[in-house]
């Protein structure tokens, strides 16, 4: 079953240069997908298109079976979330608390369950001793992971991140990927979308997709794009560390199948 | 920009600091009106105002108010002083008090500008303790409390107080933001610190400008933020934070009603029936002036 259906979408701010140009895109529910691109390459209008804060030229949008229209907004917003790129700009809630409960409050929730679902998710990125703090004495990396809780809070069953590690330090930036990686483990339901220009970040997820000039100019597991001399070299990719480390070994014919240093260090002492 | 720390909210676990939000507004409010009743003695006047101010500077002590902040904070009005004073000194009303010697000033505008600074120190006081006991938050939500009625004939009041509150929300983000932008500027070559009213509001409209596009960019972004977790200020929302009335709120609301009661009564007293004077009432005779 797929989360995101995209069919023939057309995308323009203005009449004269299209952001998105018969875009066509099946995503796979409970799958990780990385979305590359350049600036201005139409990655961001794409995700606001998903969730109806940009409406299309043409084509549709079915996010879980359910085709987005005006009518249907609130219900298709109920199952994405979206954490933006600025921690401060998505901060809502005065404290740690507050802002995990923003959501929940605009869902109606009592107050009963909303202290159990807080806590919960404060718990789960590991922000429980914070609850009460200002944004102003947390680090982004702090913010960003309270920006999650409060969308995870509201159980989505597609996890939009746009550029959410962007703005962070090398500290904020793995904590952010580890969260992810925790995520996948304990939802294997959750369908996250990741933008990202951090190859380390996109060389974890199951499927790349390469946008360029709104056209999808690639779609392919990492080690299939990756190890592709022709397409890196094209679009300036800078490997990630991993994959350089496989293309060595590919040149001394080695085996180098494996998604973490680990696993590829392991299956070349095997041969 | 950093040192704007008067009044701000402190991290406290004190008695004033646990009293519900609402009930602080009222207490407030019946303390303000308390200082500024009427009596027709002025020693009468300045000893049940020196009453509230014992009471106050207790209440001060109790809530850990810093009070260099505010002895800081009264420093700058001493323009108004001046200003008072040089007033009073060439109108002054003659009725109750006597020439100074060899002058031809009375000694009724040192009363009647110490009185009103007084006043204004008081009322400084009163909403120090309000403002640092309480939480920014917690006070849109007391106001949206007592806005709540005037949803009636369609008053906006939760979207009032959700303006309010994310604007308190704000303030230090875009403090943060306008130091950055003084920085980056002076490195430009703005001065912000030498030159005249002109020059400098010049390199003022320098900070303004950036200021203001980033903090538009801001309210886009978190709009959108806010839209995605599906807020809709029309539509009914369920509260997180819930005020709630202890004890303790019972007890504070005693006293301070017992004070404003109190003097209210005697200010009626004396506005109607006979003049109240404390002084002649003990020492059995009149006051020198």
């Amino acid at each position: 079953m797929n989360a995101i259906e995209i069919r023939n979408l057309n995308f323009s701010y203005t009449s004269d240069k299209k952001i998105l140009k018969n875009l066509s895109l099946d995503i796979k529910r409970g799958s990780f997908v990385s979305l590359l691109g350049n600036n201005g390459s139409g990655k961001t209008t794409l995700t606001k298109l998903l969730v109806g804060l940009l409406s299309p030229d043409s084509g549709e949008i079915s996010v879980e079976g359910v085709l987005l229209e005006k009518k249907t907004i609130n219900e298709i917003r109920k199952n994405v979330v979206i954490v933006f790129q600025n921690p401060d700009n998505q901060f809502i809630g005065a404290t740690v608390e507050d802002d995990i409960a923003f959501g929940l409050e605009n869902r109606q929730i009592p107050r009963d369950e909303m202290l159990k679902i807080v806590s919960k998710y404060a718990s789960l990125v590991d922000m429980s001793d914070f609850i009460n703090r200002e944004p102003s004495s947390l680090s982004g990396g702090q913010k960003q992971r309270v920006a999650i809780a409060g969308a995870l809070a509201l159980s989505p069953k597609i996890l939009i991140l746009d550029e959410s590690t962007a703005m962070l330090d090398p500290k904020g930036k793995s904590e952010i990927i580890s969260l992810i990686q925790d995520l996948r483990k304990n939802m294997p339901e959750l369908t996250i979308i990741s933008i990202t220009h951090d190859m380390e970040e996109a060389a974890l997820s199951d499927r790349i997709l390469y946008l360029k000039n709104g056209e999808i100019v690639a779609d392919d597991s990492p080690d299939n794009l990756f190890l592709n001399e022709k397409f890196v070299e094209e679009n300036h990719i800078k490997l990630p560390f991993i994959y350089l480390l496989k293309k060595e070994l590919n040149k001394q014919l080695l085996s180098s199948s494996g998604n973490t240093i680990e696993e590829v260090i392991k299956n070349v002492f095997k041969n | 920009m950093n040192n704007i720390t008067f009044g701000r909210y402190t991290t406290e676990n004190t008695v004033v600091h646990k009293l519900d939000p609402r009930n602080k507004i009222v207490l407030m409010i019946l303390l303000m009106i308390t200082i500024f009743l009427p009596f027709q003695v002025w020693s009468t006047t300045l000893i049940l105002t020196g009453l509230v101010l014992a009471f106050l500077i207790v209440v001060m002590f109790l809530s850990k108010v810093n009070f260099l902040d505010l002895f800081r904070s009264i420093k700058g009005m001493w323009f108004l002083i001046l200003f008072l004073m040089v007033i009073y000194f060439f109108i002054p009303d003659k009725s109750y008090t006597l020439p100074i010697p060899g002058t031809p000033f009375y000694y009724d505008a040192f009363y009647r500008c110490g009185y009103i600074v007084l006043r204004l120190i008081m009322l400084l006081s009163i909403t120090t303790i309000l403002t640092t006991t309480t939480k920014p938050m917690d006070l849109t939500y007391g106001l949206e409390f007592y806005m709540s009625p005037l949803k009636v004939i369609h008053f906006p009041s939760h979207e009032i107080a959700m303006t309010l509150s994310i604007a308190l929300r704000f303030i230090p983000t875009l403090l943060d933001e306008t130091n950055r932008i003084i920085k980056a500027q002076s490195s430009r070559g703005v001065d912000f610190e030498h030159g005249g009213i002109f020059k400098k509001f010049k390199a003022i409209i320098s900070l303004i400008i950036p200021l203001f596009v980033s903090a538009i960019e801001r309210s886009e972004e978190l709009s959108n933020a806010m839209e995605v977790r599906g807020y809709n200020p029309k539509s009914k929302r369920s509260r997180y934070r819930m005020l709630k009335f202890h004890w303790c709120d019972l007890f504070a609301f005693l006293i301070v009603g017992a004070i404003f009661g109190g003097i209210l009564t005697l200010s009626i007293y004396d506005q109607n029936i006979i003049q109240i004077n404390i002084i002649y009432a003990i020492f059995g005779k009149m006051p020198l002036f």
